[in-house]
């Protein structure tokens, strides 16, 4: 898997998805990567597992086995 | 955090609710140790609600972290250093799915998150909670790190498909 698709290879869209995600990339950068993932299914996937991946982080709760071990230590604290 | 600190009980368990994660998965982060995690989850509420009165009022955030990375060195245990093999970026992403057809859906990523962050190495579990659980900026994940922009970015970006790689394993059982 490393087709050039709107003048970009899937290898170097891999290498910016960090740089995707941030918004920190050049207008001429974000067209063909924004070209080349309408048309590779592959390296759409991967994006948004990307991205769900960078969401989960910012987001996760507890196990609810912590959460309920905590709420009990703060109660009797 | 001001009514917290006035003493309002349900002040106090709103802001637990909404900090718990963030809070356990830096501590996990630093520790590599799920109970290690949980006890600097526990102790850094504790000391939260001790000293709330103290509290100078502006960046609450950054006061949590540092408590509760200050709780997380204590707990943390003698680990054996996970060695970070020197791959390309191309094997890496492919163990993290890259131009795989198969899916993990939202709920399994979040209950597999805790145990995937463990099983990584101390240098990639450090930049990601300075850069995504503590949502530092990249100049300032770069400055805690003494690496350049560049380098940062790159150490960020090979951490996150390590742990994808990581929760891809569980997902399919290896």
């Amino acid at each position: 898997m490393d087709r050039d698709i709107g003048g970009i290879r899937c290898s170097e869209v891999l290498a910016r998805l960090g740089d995707v995600l941030e918004g920190d990339l050049l207008e001429a950068d974000r067209a063909r990567i924004t070209t080349h993932v309408a048309g590779c299914v592959e390296c759409r996937r991967f994006g948004v597992r990307y991205a769900d991946l960078v969401a989960a982080l910012r987001t996760s709760d507890v196990p609810p086995a912590v959460a309920a071990a905590l709420d009990a230590r703060l109660r009797v604290r | 955090m001001h009514l917290a600190a006035g003493g309002d009980a349900r002040a106090f368990e709103t802001l637990v609710t909404r900090y718990r994660g963030r809070v356990y998965h830096v501590a996990l982060a630093i520790t590599g140790d799920e109970s290690a995690a949980e006890d600097a989850l526990q102790e850094t509420f504790l000391a939260v609600h001790r000293n709330a009165a103290t509290f100078g009022g502006v960046a609450f955030r950054a006061w949590l972290y540092t408590i509760a990375r200050h709780a997380a060195l204590r707990s943390r245990r003698r680990q054996v250093p996970v060695p970070v093999a020197d791959e390309t970026l191309e094997a890496l992403g492919e163990a993290a799915g890259w131009g795989a057809d198969d899916e993990l859906d939202g709920a399994t990523l979040r209950t597999r998150l805790a145990g995937a962050i463990a099983q990584l190495g101390a240098e990639d579990r450090e930049v990601l909670a300075l850069r995504d659980l503590e949502e530092r900026t990249t100049h300032e994940t770069a400055a805690a790190l003494g690496l350049s922009l560049q380098a940062t970015k790159s150490r960020l970006h090979r951490a996150r498909l390590r742990l994808a790689a990581k929760l891809r394993g569980e997902h399919h059982g290896s």
